[in-house]
C-alpha cells in the first residue's frame, strides 16, 4: 500500500479544493462538537477546582453517616409493648395508692392517664403515661443502637473507621443571652419541628475530630483563645458574620468585597462567644410564672378585691442565668406541708424534678457553610453547592476532641448526646448517628445504595447519606458527566458525520476521474483508501482542532464571567479552604477531551465509508471517459 | 519523395524498401507524406518479440436491457518497439481496445496477453501492480493534480509502486530533462502551457519505466505544433528507452508517423 506520508501528500491535495464548502463544514461540524468540549471542560474545572477547594481534607474521604429512625407507628401501636404499659400502669396505680396513704395525701387512680387510648383495632400508647413511657423506654432500650446497626450492615464493605455523631440532648430549653442577657420580655418558641438547625438554641453536634479539622479556624487564632472553659463551636458562616456585627453584604457587591469579607470573618471568627441560657421545664417554669404574677399583680393594682398568690417567684438575675428566686411565700404552714408532701410524691414516681439552670458559653472555633438559601440562591449556587453539598452546611460542630479536653468537661454532662432513639424527644434533632468512612467513594457508594432505606421502608431499615466529604458526590457527577456527555456525544457525532458524508462525499464526487487516472497509473483500492481515509482524517482533525478553539475559547470567556462569584461560594462551602484558592469553570478533562477528539476521527471515518464504497465501485474507464 | 496516394500497399512496400530498413528515413518520408494529409499504409511490423497478442477478443457492454458491441473478435499482436496507432471513427472501439490492453477493463472473452500476463486472469490488485510497473498512460486530458508541483505530480505513479522519495525524484530530474521540462518542476500545472502539461502527463507516464505506453488522443486538447511535438516525444522515448507505444488518435497525421496503423471501424479491424 502506498506510504502514509504519500498519501498524506495527495490527501492535502483534497483539503485545499471546495475551500468555501470545506470551512462551512469545518465551522458547522466544529460548533456542534465544540459543544461537547465546552461541558467537559466546565465539568473539570468544576471537580477540579471542588478537589482543590477540598484537598487535604474531606474530598478524597468517603463517609457516610447512618440513622436510626424507628417507625413510631411501630412503637406507638405495638401490642407488646401496650400489654407491658397496662401491665406497668397496674403497678404504678397500685403503688400510688400505697405511697398516697403512707404519705396521708389525696390519690384518684380516675386522674391518672390512661396508657393505651383508642378504639378497638387502632389502639394506641398515650404518652402522657407515666406507664406507657416507661414501656416505650424498656423498648427501645433493647433495640440495637446506630453504633450496632452500622458495625454489623458495614463490616462487609471493608470500612476504614467509625465515628460517633451525636446531637446534644436538650431536655429543655435554651436561649440565647444576647448582650450577656436574657430577654424575659421575649416569647419562647414553644413549637419544634424536624429540620435543619438553625439557631444554636436548637442544639449542637459532636463530631470527631478528624471530620472537623477541615473547618477550623487558623491555629494561630485558636492559639489566642483564652477562656479554654467556655464550649468550643463550629458555627455556620453568616451566623459568626452577625455575632461579629457585620451587616450582610448588598448583593451588588462585586466579588473581591464579597471575598474580603470572608477573610475579615476568617481572621476574627475565634474572638466571637455566643452565651445561651439552659433552663429546664421546671426553671422555666418558674420563670413564666414569675413573668405571669408580675403581670397580673400590675392588672390587679387597682383592684382591692385581687389576692395574691400565696408563692410567687421573681424574675432572675437577667446576665446569671440563675433560678427565679422566690418573692414572697404566704402559704400556712399546713399548705407547706402537703406541698411538701405532694412533692416527695412526685419524686417517688419520677414526676418532680428540680429546677435545672446553666449558663453555656461557646467560643467559635470554626466556619461551616451556611446551609441552603442562607444567602440567596443561583446557578452559581446550585453548582457549588452540588460538588459541596454533603459538607457541614448550617451545622452547629462541637468537635469532639476539643470538647475531651475542657477542664470543666463534667459541665456539659447533660448536654451529651444520648445513645438511643427517644420517640418522644421531638427537639427537631436528628437521632444520633454513626459515620462510617470506606476506603474508596465505590465502596461508600455501594453500601449506601444496597444498605440505605428508601421512602417507604425507613421504618425497618437504615437512613444512610453521603456525609462530610464530597468525593461520592464528584464520583457521581463525573459519572453523570460521562453519561450524559456519551448521549450528547452520540448525537452530536451521528449529526456532525452526516455534515461530514455530505463534505467528504463532494470531494470524493469530485475527485472520481482523478481516482480512475490513479487507478490506470497503478493505484490499488487500498491505495485510494488510504488517500481518502488520510483526507478524513485531516478533515476531521481540522474539525477537532477548531472544536477545541472553540469549547476552550468560551470556556474561558465563561471562566472569566463567572470564576469571581464561584469563588465566593466555594469560599463561603468550604470556608476551611485555603483563602487564596480560586474556583474555576475550566479544567481539563483529558479523558473526555481524547475521547471527543476520538469520536470526531470517528465521526469522519463512518462518514468516509458510504462515498469511498461508491467511488471505488465505479468503473475508472467510464469516470475517464466521463468528462462533465 | 512523395508517396502517391494510389499506390497499392504492395509498392507501397517496395516504396519503402528503398530505405533499406533505414526506419529514420521512412518516418521523416512518412512525415512528410503525412503533411502532405496523403493516405498511406505502414510500413513492415518489426520482428521483434510479441508483447501485445490480442486474439478473437470481444467486449460488450450492457446498456438497460440491451447490449451493445465495442469489440467482436479483434486479433493482434504488437512486437516490443513498436509504435501502433489505433484510429478509426468514434465509436469504432479504439479506446475499449486500448482499455483492454492497459488491463482499465476485462474482455467479455477472448485473449489479452501482455508482457506475457493473460490480463483476464489477473486479479484486481496485481492488475494494478501489472499497470503500475508495466504500462504507462498518457490521457487527452492530462490529469495533473492542480495543487501538486509538477515534479511531485510526476512522482505520483512511483509513490503506487513504493518507490524510495530520493530515488523517484531522481527519475523526475532525468524525465523532466528528456521531455524538456528542468525548469519547471517546481511549478504548478497551471503555470505550464497545454504543451509543457502534456509533457509533463508522458513523463509521468515513463516514470516506472514502463515496456507498453498507451495514450488516448494524446494531442486532442493540443494544437498542431504541440501536438506534433509531441509525436516526436514519442519517437524519442521509443529510441531512447525501446518503450512499445500505442496511440488512439483521429489524427491521420499522427498515424501517418506510427510504424502501424490499425484501423477499427464497428470493433473490428479494417
Amino acid at each position: 500500500m502506498i506510504r502514509l506520508r504519500d498519501a498524506a501528500v495527495l490527501a492535502l491535495t483534497k483539503l485545499r479544493t471546495r475551500k468555501v464548502r470545506t470551512t462551512v463544514t469545518v465551522v458547522t461540524a466544529s460548533l456542534l462538537f465544540s459543544s461537547l468540549v465546552l461541558a467537559s471542560l466546565v465539568a473539570g474545572g468544576v471537580v477540579d477546582s471542588a478537589k482543590r477547594f477540598t484537598a487535604g481534607s474531606l474530598s478524597e474521604r468517603a463517609i457516610v453517616n447512618l440513622q436510626l429512625f424507628p417507625g413510631m407507628s411501630e412503637i406507638y401501636n405495638n401490642p407488646d409493648i401496650q400489654v407491658r404499659a397496662q401491665e406497668l400502669q397496674a403497678k404504678v396505680v397500685a403503688n400510688k395508692k400505697a405511697a398516697a396513704g403512707r404519705l396521708g395525701i389525696a390519690y384518684d387512680p380516675a386522674t391518672e392517664p390512661k396508657p393505651v387510648e383508642g378504639d378497638a383495632g387502632n389502639t394506641y400508647l398515650n404518652t402522657e403515661s407515666l406507664a406507657a413511657r416507661q414501656a416505650m423506654a424498656e423498648y427501645t432500650a433493647r433495640q440495637p443502637t446506630a453504633q450496632d446497626t452500622a458495625k454489623q450492615l458495614a463490616t462487609p464493605y471493608q470500612p476504614k473507621a467509625f465515628y460517633s455523631f451525636g446531637a446534644s440532648n436538650i431536655d429543655g430549653r435554651l436561649k440565647q443571652m444576647k448582650n450577656g442577657k436574657e430577654d424575659f420580655t421575649e416569647k419562647l418558641d414553644v413549637g419544634m419541628s424536624y429540620g435543619p438547625i438553625q439557631d444554636v438554641t436548637n442544639g449542637w453536634y459532636y463530631l470527631d475530630s478528624s471530620i472537623t479539622k477541615p473547618f477550623l479556624v487558623e491555629q494561630k487564632y485558636l492559639d489566642a483563645q483564652t477562656d479554654k472553659t467556655a464550649l468550643p463551636i463550629i458555627a455556620p458562616y453568616s451566623k459568626v458574620e452577625s455575632a461579629l456585627g457585620l451587616a450582610k453584604l448588598s448583593k451588588t457587591a462585586t466579588p473581591q468585597q464579597r471575598l474580603d469579607r470572608i477573610s475579615d470573618v476568617r481572621a476574627r471568627a475565634a474572638t466571637v462567644r455566643l452565651a445561651v441560657c439552659y433552663r429546664n421545664s421546671v426553671s422555666q417554669a418558674q420563670v413564666d410564672d414569675a413573668i405571669r404574677a408580675a403581670k397580673e399583680i400590675e392588672q390587679n393594682k387597682d383592684n382591692k378585691e385581687y389576692q395574691k398568690p400565696s408563692l410567687i417567684y421573681g424574675l432572675p438575675d437577667s446576665g446569671a442565668c440563675s433560678p427565679a428566686p422566690v418573692k414572697t411565700d404566704t402559704r400556712t404552714a399546713s399548705e407547706k406541708t402537703l406541698a411538701s408532701k405532694q412533692d416527695q410524691f412526685g419524686r417517688e414516681f419520677g414526676q418532680t424534678v428540680d429546677p435545672a439552670q446553666q449558663k453555656v458559653t461557646f467560643r467559635v472555633v470554626g466556619l461551616a457553610p451556611d446551609g441552603f438559601g442562607a444567602d440567596g440562591f443561583s446557578s452559581i449556587d446550585a453548582l457549588v453547592s452540588m460538588v459541596a453539598g454533603s459538607s457541614l452546611q448550617g451545622m452547629w460542630v462541637v468537635p469532639q476532641d476539643m470538647f475531651d479536653a475542657l477542664p470543666n468537661k463534667a459541665d456539659y454532662e447533660r448536654f451529651l448526646p444520648v445513645k438511643t432513639v427517644d420517640p418522644l424527644s421531638g427537639n427537631g434533632m436528628p437521632p444520633t448517628g454513626q459515620l462510617i468512612e470506606f476506603a474508596s467513594a465505590a465502596d461508600a457508594k455501594r453500601f449506601v445504595t444496597e444498605q440505605s432505606c428508601s421512602d417507604f421502608d425507613c421504618a425497618s431499615k437504615p437512613h444512610i447519606t453521603y456525609f462530610g466529604s464530597n468525593s461520592v458526590l464528584i464520583q457521581d457527577i463525573m459519572d453523570s458527566a460521562t453519561q450524559a456527555l456519551g448521549v450528547a456525544a452520540l448525537v452530536i457525532a451521528a449529526i456532525a458525520a452526516l455534515i461530514l458524508m455530505g463534505m467528504v462525499g463532494r470531494v470524493i464526487g469530485d475527485s472520481r476521474r482523478e481516482t480512475a487516472m490513479f487507478r490506470a497509473i497503478g493505484a490499488k483500492r487500498n491505495d485510494i483508501r488510504a488517500i481518502y481515509a488520510t483526507y478524513t482524517f485531516f478533515l476531521s482533525l481540522l474539525v477537532a482542532l477548531a472544536a477545541l478553539a472553540i469549547g476552550v475559547a468560551v470556556a474561558l470567556w465563561l471562566d472569566t464571567q463567572f470564576s469571581g462569584e464561584a469563588t465566593v461560594r466555594a469560599q463561603l462551602t468550604f470556608v476551611g479552604a485555603d483563602g487564596g484558592q480560586q474556583f474555576h469553570l475550566f479544567g481539563l478533562w483529558w479523558q473526555a477531551l481524547l475521547a471527543i477528539v476520538g469520536l470526531v476521527l470517528f465521526a469522519g471515518f463512518v462518514s468516509m465509508l458510504l462515498p469511498l464504497s461508491r467511488n471505488l465501485a465505479r468503473s475508472p474507464v467510464k469516470d475517464m471517459r466521463d468528462e462533465t | 519523395m512523395v508517396v502517391q496516394s494510389s499506390i497499392s500497399e504492395r509498392e507501397v512496400e517496395a516504396f519503402l524498401g528503398l530505405f533499406d530498413g533505414n526506419v529514420e528515413a521512412a518516418t521523416k518520408a512518412l512525415q512528410a507524406h503525412a503533411a502532405a494529409n496523403r493516405p498511406f499504409k505502414n510500413p513492415p511490423q518489426p520482428t521483434g518479440p510479441v508483447l501485445v497478442r490480442l486474439a478473437d477478443v470481444k467486449k460488450t457492454y450492457k446498456v438497460g436491457r440491451q447490449i451493445i458491441g465495442a469489440l467482436d473478435g479483434v486479433s493482434l499482436e504488437i512486437h516490443e518497439g513498436e509504435f501502433v496507432a489505433l484510429t478509426g471513427a468514434s465509436g469504432s472501439g479504439k479506446s475499449t481496445l486500448l482499455q483492454l490492453i492497459g488491463g482499465l477493463d476485462k474482455p467479455t472473452s477472448g485473449l489479452v496477453e501482455v508482457d506475457g500476463h493473460d490480463l483476464k486472469k489477473m486479479r484486481d490488485g496485481k492488475l494494478s501492480q501489472f499497470r503500475n510497473r508495466t504500462i504507462g498512460f498518457v490521457f487527452q486530458f492530462f490529469y495533473l493534480q492542480p495543487f501538486l508541483k509538477v515534479g511531485t505530480n510526476l512522482e505520483v505513479p512511483g509513490m503506487f509502486a513504493r518507490t524510495r522519495r530520493r530515488e523517484r525524484q531522481q527519475q523526475v530530474e532525468t524525465l523532466a530533462k528528456a521531455v524538456g521540462l528542468s525548469d519547471r518542476i517546481q511549478h504548478l500545472p497551471r503555470e505550464l502551457s497545454g504543451g509543457q502539461i502534456q509533457r509533463a502527463a508522458v513523463a509521468r507516464a515513463l516514470l516506472n519505466k514502463p515496456k507498453l505506453l498507451l495514450a488516448d488522443e494524446p494531442t486532442g486538447n493540443l494544437d498542431s505544433m504541440n501536438g506534433v511535438a509531441i509525436i516526436d516525444l514519442f519517437e524519442t522515448i521509443r529510441r531512447e528507452f525501446g518503450t512499445t507505444i500505442i496511440v488512439v488518435t483521429h489524427d491521420p497525421a499522427i498515424a501517418a508517423r506510427a510504424d502501424r496503423e490499425i484501423r477499427l471501424k464497428d470493433g473490428v479491424l479494417v
